[in-house]
């Protein structure tokens, strides 16, 4: 694949990751909000007591849309990618993580803002499920970038000397992680044996 | 009447049948995936699908409402979705009109207007969502016959598309019955079509009208 063909791919799976993120959060609780309305609407027409629960539902439901549409809108490009560039932005993650965490950053070139994105994403999710899981004393992230035959790719190396059995839950942050990591076809390996170390590895093939 | 409910989002799903049992519908299953919902055809008289469910999150739904009916042939559906479609309306509708609804999601928060739809579609009608009926309208050529339809009767050809009756497009225009059968009278000398027709029938030509 050419460098701008699989920039393309890139380019089109994040568009894709998007558009189902904003479909399945914020656009499915606004049509939330707008039905729970229209129950507690007829309520009031007929038994007005059911009114209050259905109107506190309907805000719950509003909030939660403007919690997914901020993480989505945040997602796509955070700020700090700009101000700082990817390894500006991995070293905030990693002077801030209360566990301590080393950055080695390697060969870091100019890759796709989709795959910055991406890279940086992982790693904050990495960084932020072992400071809340590992119990780890020390963490280490390392994020390279090499070509092997024709293929660009970041790797990134997230590892911890904790407690290891960190598993994949459906919407936990290891699962959120993967959903990112394979809109690129890229790969995610976990290892976490009970007793640790946790290392995770995370390839992201990049265009440009 | 019995409803059986397939949509993904399990809030959705919770709140479409919570919606619909308030207003005495009987809510016999709601489930998150095709599969399940075609195994309760049997249970129910009438279904609403989400057009997008797991695996692909494209037209599964879409894809159940067409399997549904041609198992069981007029087997009354409605389908939703974000974002409407062209192609959908026309896929739903080459299966036969009868008993087919294709709304915008958001609709079911006019619950009044929602469930007469639904019970519309349940006793052989079809509804259509005003968008679908504007995207069909906006997309006709300039020599079209449409064309020479004042605003007022594209407004009515809309409400007529989406299935109501004169009183109901009376209703929703603020203006007497009276008033709306000589603009269906206007619509139908313009466009060629047999003033006949009525109820059901009346929304498929206007609808067959539409689509050529």
């Amino acid at each position: 694949m050419t460098r701008r063909a699989a920039a393309l791919d890139a380019h089109v799976a994040e568009m894709r990751r998007i558009e189902r993120d904003l479909h399945d959060g914020a656009q499915n609780r606004l049509v939330s909000v707008v039905m729970m309305l229209g129950i507690a609407e007829r309520s009031l027409e007929t038994n007005s007591d059911e009114a209050l629960p259905q109107l506190r539902r309907a805000q719950e439901a509003a909030t939660d849309a403007l919690n997914g549409l901020r993480t989505t809108v945040h997602d796509i490009y955070p700020p700090i990618l700009t101000e700082r560039g990817l390894e500006g932005a991995l070293r905030a993650v990693a002077d801030r993580s209360v566990v301590p965490c080393s950055l080695e950053v390697i060969g870091l070139h100019r890759v796709p803002a989709a795959v910055e994105s991406a890279a940086y994403f992982v790693v904050a999710e990495a960084v932020t499920n072992l400071n809340k899981h590992s119990g780890a004393s020390r963490a280490s992230v390392a994020v390279d970038y090499d070509i092997a035959g024709s293929v660009e790719r970041l790797r990134i190396a997230v590892d911890d000397d904790g407690a290891g059995g960190a598993t994949e839950r459906a919407g936990g942050g290891i699962a959120g992680i993967r959903r990112r990591v394979e809109a690129f076809a890229g790969t995610l390996r976990l290892t976490s044996p009970v007793g640790g170390p946790t290392r995770m590895r995370v390839e992201l093939p990049c265009g440009s | 009447m019995r409803v059986v409910i397939a949509d993904d989002d399990a809030l959705l799903r919770e709140g479409l049948a919570l919606l619909l049992r308030n207003e005495g519908f009987d809510v016999v299953a709601a489930v998150d995936n095709a599969e399940g919902f075609l195994t309760l055809l049997d249970d129910a008289d009438a279904a609403v699908l989400d057009v997008r469910m797991s695996p692909t999150f494209t037209y599964e739904g879409l894809q159940a409402a067409v399997e549904a009916r041609r198992r069981r042939p007029g087997f009354p559906v409605v389908v939703l979705s974000a974002y409407l479609e062209e192609q959908c309306a026309a896929v739903l509708l080459d299966e036969g009109a009868a008993g087919v609804g294709y709304l915008l999601k958001e609709r079911v928060g006019k619950v009044a207007q929602f469930t007469d739809a639904l019970r519309r579609v349940a006793d052989g009608g079809t509804v259509m969502d005003p968008e679908v009926i504007g995207r069909m309208l906006s997309a006709r050529r300039g020599d079209d016959p449409i064309q020479s339809l004042t605003p007022r009767e594209r407004e009515v050809l809309g409400l007529m598309a989406e299935g109501l009756d004169n009183a109901s497009i009376a209703e929703r225009l603020f203006v007497s019955e009276t008033a709306v059968s000589k603009h269906i009278g206007n619509i139908f000398t313009k466009l060629g079509l047999s003033t006949s027709d009525s109820g059901h029938r009346r929304v498929l030509a206007v609808l067959a009208y539409l689509r050529s």
